[in-house]
């Protein structure tokens, strides 16, 4: 069943990020990986996307994602020292049919949590849209849209990867 | 300028002393709103805070209005939205209807319930003053305040030189996004004054992952500041000779826009690496060109990014930020140029989280009583020179010295001043 395997793999993904074994998760992606976080917008009207067309908080390639991972591992990231305890519960796993070729498109929600001990941690909801294509008997990421559910997050809401 | 008394760090922490900045600096300066061209057509309408006070800025037939968005008979919210367009804003609670101009129009029952003579006119939204320059929307609700002009001084040329080098002006890209962030707003508004000195540590990850490039030849720094609280830091190329900075423009705009410039304005421009300042007290802006963020975004291509500040209490505030983009670049240049501020400087990238951190980490070593007698230090460069010989004639207190706090300064005294605490 579909579903089953591209639960594992996203889990197995989750669990790559949450332990910062950055190098392992870029394996998982497509060279062409685009990750976006449209900015929400209430509307006045609610048959529009509140997800605005132009507006990013994010809009990161594979080869920017090798930047910011190299940039945590230097001394120097002050962001990220003490390092945040990441855990992501990705859950609602919708594999939406798609008309052709190998290319799966996929619905998830998700809540991330993010602590920077000492302090409390802080969490986020959001929508997935993944794009996700079969690869060498697995399956590799080919875009990421975020839609998160705040339109004025907190940086530490914002100091994740969904 | 020499500091006698630093802000008490009790200015970060006290509730009081965020009610009296309310009053005395978010209630009494010439404050950015927004850009025209968020609101081109007529009805257009954008949604943002003066300080504690939500406002509308909206286009009526009669151009650009900012008025208070709170129903004049019990305050509610009449706009909810961040954008739209529309003829009318009607209140949710009674129903009162306002037009896009502010004036009261209607009122339910009217007639019966108040009488015939009761006057709509004295009922509209609160109006405040407006002024533009450049496109850029300033609001005032003091009306004894000075005209835009007179309250941006010598910074007027600056803006000038930032704002008008394309002759076919410069848009907002997208709109605005926001963040919440810890941190009194205060230090936010000095760093981006002219923070020179935390760059080679707070940004050192920056420099090492290689986004400004090879800089050729020797750089410099220098601070202007004006005694109105505005200031402006910029990098500049200090060897005659050298190639001519990346602008990261396109060709067909840069050319003919620096053959027209004001030849001051051009060597300005034409020697600077980047440029960040404060528009006193809470307008933030950045121009620069970075050149790689990713196989996907390498080569130059300059940003120009604004933001406003806005207390949410003594220790958080809200950043809104902007970007701005020459109207007549193609589009594939604009959208560029907002990929590259996204990477460098957006609310989610990780340079900016470098400045955020240090914020929030000022706000966590506030301390109390050891902490109150431990006031924050502004010496540096107190000994350099006040003047010298930038590569171009321009006005304000000029400091060719990078590593002095003359901004910090010169934003700390003038916020003293007006909240009647000498410096």
């Amino acid at each position: 069943m579909i579903r089953l395997e591209i639960e594992d793999f996203l889990f197995h993904e989750a669990a790559l990020l949450d332990a910062g074994r950055y190098a392992e998760w870029l394996d998982l992606l497509h060279e062409d990986f685009l990750y976006r976080v449209p900015v929400p917008l209430a509307r006045e009207d609610p048959t529009q996307s509140p997800y605005d067309d132009v507006l990013e908080f994010a809009n990161e390639s594979k080869s920017f994602l090798e930047m910011r991972f190299r940039r945590i591992s230097s001394d120097f990231a002050w962001a990220e020292r003490p390092a945040a305890m990441v855990r992501h519960f990705v859950s609602n796993v919708r594999v939406i049919p798609q008309d052709e070729g190998d290319e799966l498109e996929v619905h998830t929600n998700v809540l991330v949590t993010r602590a920077r001990l000492p302090e409390q941690p802080v969490w986020a909801t959001a929508g997935r849209r993944d794009r996700i294509v079969r690869h060498d008997g697995g399956f590799l990421l080919r875009e990421r849209v975020v839609h998160l559910d705040a339109e004025v997050p907190t940086e530490s809401q914002l100091g994740v990867i969904f | 300028m020499t500091i006698t008394k630093a802000v008490p760090r009790s200015f970060y922490k006290d509730p009081a002393v965020l009610d009296r900045e309310l009053t005395e600096i978010f209630g009494r300066n010439w404050l950015y709103v927004g850009h025209e061209s968020e609101v081109p057509a007529v009805g257009d309408y954008v949604t943002r805070s003066m300080g504690g006070d939500p406002v509308i800025m909206a286009r009526g037939q009669e151009g650009i209005r900012v008025m208070l968005n709170s129903c004049t008979h019990r305050g509610t919210q009449v706009c909810k939205v961040a954008h739209g367009n529309t003829t009318t804003f009607r209140c949710g609670y009674h129903g009162w209807v306002f037009g896009n101009d502010g004036e009261l129009r209607g009122v339910p029952g009217r007639r019966a319930l108040y009488g015939p003579d009761f006057d709509l006119s004295r009922l509209g939204l609160r109006q405040a003053r407006v002024e533009t320059r450049h496109g850029l929307v300033f609001a005032t609700w003091d009306p004894d305040a000075p005209d835009l002009t007179a309250f941006l001084g010598d910074f007027g040329w600056y803006l000038d030189a930032f704002f008008g080098l394309f002759p076919g002006g410069m848009e907002v890209h997208g709109g605005i996004h926001r963040v919440n962030v810890r941190g009194n707003w205060k230090i936010h508004a000095e760093n981006f004054s002219g923070d020179g000195y935390h760059l080679q540590v707070a940004h050192r990850t920056m420099f090492e992952l290689g986004v400004m490039g090879d800089q050729a030849g020797t750089v410099e720094g220098f601070v202007v500041n004006d005694p109105s609280g505005h200031c402006l830091r910029s990098q500049y190329l200090a060897d005659e000779g050298v190639p001519e900075t990346v602008f990261g423009y396109e060709d067909h705009l840069l050319e003919p826009a620096l053959a027209a410039a004001d030849p001051e304005v051009r060597r300005f421009r034409e020697k600077t690496t980047v440029i960040h300042g404060l528009v006193y007290p809470n307008l933030l802006l950045i121009t620069t060109a970075p050149q790689y963020f990713g196989e996907d975004a390498s080569g130059p291509v300059a940003f120009t990014q604004l933001r406003v500040l806005t207390p949410i209490d003594q220790h958080h505030h809200e950043v809104a930020y902007w970007s701005l983009v020459p109207r007549d670049a193609s589009p594939e240049w604009k959208a560029k140029s907002y990929l590259y501020v996204t990477r460098q400087h957006g609310a989610a990238s990780y340079f900016e989280a470098d400045d955020l951190e240090n914020f929030r980490r000022i706000d966590a070593g506030l301390g109390a009583v050891a902490g109150e007698r431990t006031p924050y230090n502004y010496e540096l460069g107190l000994d350099a020179a006040e003047s010298g010989a930038p590569p171009w004639n321009g006005p304000g207190r000029i400091t060719r010295q990078d590593f002095t706090e003359a901004n910090q300064r010169t934003f700390v005294g003038r916020y003293l001043e007006q909240m009647g605490e000498r410096a």
